[in-house]
């Protein structure tokens, strides 16, 4: 139990160095998009008459923490296939490290940056709403780090499913843009046609903003609950098995 | 002496390929040894190192490591984090060995000046050389300092005064007790301080076992050349008899047993030539790997011995 708990510290202390996030520049990148999002497209669709609607800017910081939560999910694609790529994986299981206290430590960096993300759009929320909104921040940020842990491990599977590197960046431009516009982001399903509910019942991130935007307004449902759990038990044991990959290499000489 | 690790029959196959790269390979580490890796380009060399640590699965055999045995890997491929500086890189190996804090850093430091690249710590390892990026992967390797190098190629792009240093590096770790094995084609580096060898081809081994017993196996022979003032007379060659000789104009060359005295024959030559000078010639390790891949057949356990 020690092994795997110094291994998944030690995977995350060259993780955080190697993410930049102990530097002020690597702290504005990481919370730069996120204060965008919020400044201008939360304030933009939750004005009505030239004010700011609270329960609208609630409901669309979720819907900006959720596409954060994806967005996240794009970095852990980037970096663990640099690690694959760079048999960074192969080093570090083959010098020691439990396989997974290596999976715990890469999963919990984008974890504690999405975190961090999380709170700069609230706090941009809060600012633009004059300090109005009513959220339960730390319940939503239980349920976000469910959901993140989710999304951490469908990009862990992903990069042990891509075989050629070159087919990262066109599979993430894929899957990017229709996971987070397909799922009620910044708009609610009620309002939209038929097609499109039912392209957004298969996704996911449907799922966990529905249970989000629960919690954040102090309600536990238990079905939700029970689904985005479910959710992410699934992928996390799903993704620890695809990380069997990263300690192989396939070099011939 | 204690067996670090012990493969058995190994048997390698890459996905949708038939031939497999490795054929029933045995192998054996010992502590305090350093063993090289020997064959040609191809020949499976990576492949066995990789399978020895357990980066990629044998299809038949098996591999055993002593309990506790910590194996440190340097590949023959770039594995760097370009995204850590020239430090941070090589203390990752420091950190894995269990160091923290000081004594971490500590380790970094020393291991970076140890291949020469104290001056460059504070770098990215893109601002580094080909040479030297290969240099930080071995620093990452002394910093991480196991039971167990595994060391692919780790010459390649080193000037030769940093081959050197490294190889003493090596030798003083071995004779603390570590096992080293090393891949390698310069033999010019490596030959005098390999213990044993095992030399692949096509993912066989032709020979394993000590370097000493591949010399007497595969080039028993020395070789003594003789500079006459005039060419060999008949009666000279008759003399020498059943001796495996040659004859050139004024040189002569006899072959004899390896480390053989030689006295006898300096004697009967002189007896029938005036002898200018006298060489001998051991044998070196490529003429023993050449004559090796020569006749693929000709080893045996006793030549393993």
């Amino acid at each position: 139990m020690s092994g795997v708990l110094s291994g998944a510290a030690l995977t995350a202390e060259f993780e955080i160095k190697a993410a930049n996030l102990l530097t002020w520049r690597g702290i504005v990148r990481l919370a730069a998009e996120p204060i965008f999002y919020s400044a201008f497209v939360v304030t933009a669709l939750a004005s009505r008459g030239g004010a700011v609607q609270t329960d609208l800017a609630a409901f669309l910081a979720v819907g900006v923490i959720g596409i954060q939560c994806v967005r996240m999910m794009t970095q852990v694609i980037f970096r663990w296939t640099l690690e694959r790529k760079w048999s960074l994986g192969s080093l570090k299981l083959s010098s020691g490290v439990p396989r997974v206290g290596y999976y715990v430590g890469m999963l919990f960096v984008p974890l504690v940056s999405l975190m961090f993300q999380v709170l700069c759009v609230l706090m941009v929320v809060f600012f633009i709403t004059s300090f109005q909104l009513e959220l339960q921040v730390l319940p939503l940020i239980a349920g976000v780090s469910i959901c993140g842990l989710f999304w951490s491990a469908v990009g862990c599977l992903i990069t042990a499913i891509i075989k050629s590197y070159k087919t990262r960046d066109f599979v993430v431009a894929m899957m990017f843009t229709p996971l987070m516009f397909s799922a009620p982001t910044l708009y609610s399903l009620e309002q939209v046609p038929q097609f499109l509910r039912a392209i957004a019942a298969a996704n996911p991130l449907t799922y966990q903003l529905e249970f989000l935007r629960s919690v954040a307004d102090g309600e536990w449902v238990v079905s939700q609950t029970a689904i985005v759990l479910a959710m992410t038990i699934a992928m996390v044991l799903i993704g620890y098995v695809s990380t069997g990959r990263m300690r192989t290499v396939s070099n011939e000489g | 002496m204690l067996e670090v690790l012990t493969a058995r029959s190994l048997t390698v196959t890459y996905p949708g390929r038939d031939v497999p790269v490795l054929k029933n390979v045995d192998l054996t580490l010992q502590a305090g040894r350093i063993h090289g890796l020997l064959g040609r380009n191809g020949a499976g060399k990576s492949t066995l190192m990789h399978t020895l640590l357990d980066l990629q699965p044998a299809i038949s055999g098996h591999v055993d490591r002593a309990p506790g045995v910590r194996a440190g890997w340097c590949a023959q491929k770039l594995v760097i984090d370009w995204f850590l500086g020239v430090t941070d890189n090589v203390l990752l190996g420091a950190r894995l060995r269990g160091l923290t804090g000081r004594k971490a850093r500590d380790a970094a430091l020393e291991a970076l000046s140890a291949v020469g690249l104290a001056g460059k710590a504070g770098r990215g390892p893109e601002e580094l050389s080909g040479g030297e990026q290969q240099r930080l992967m071995i620093a990452r390797t002394l910093a991480y300092a196991p039971d167990l190098y595994v060391l692919d190629e780790p010459f390649v792009g080193l000037d030769a005064l940093v081959k050197e240093n490294l190889m003493s590096i090596l030798r003083e770790r071995a004779e603390a007790g570590a096992s080293i094995l090393v891949s390698s084609h310069e033999l010019d580096v490596l030959g005098s301080e390999m213990h044993d060898l095992t030399l692949l081809d096509e993912g066989s081994v032709v020979f394993g076992g000590s370097t000493q017993g591949f010399l007497e196996y595969f080039v028993p022979l020395d070789t003594v050349t003789f500079v006459l003032r005039h060419p060999a007379s008949e009666g000279l060659l008759e003399a020498l008899g059943d001796i495996e000789h040659h004859a050139e104009g004024d040189t002569l060359s006899v072959r004899v047993e390896s480390g053989g005295l030689i006295g006898e024959l300096v004697a009967l030559v002189a007896a029938r030539a005036e002898v200018l000078d006298v060489t001998r010639n051991k044998p070196t390790l490529n003429d023993a790997i050449r004559a090796a891949y020569d006749h693929p057949g000709q080893h045996s356990k006793e030549a393993r011995k």
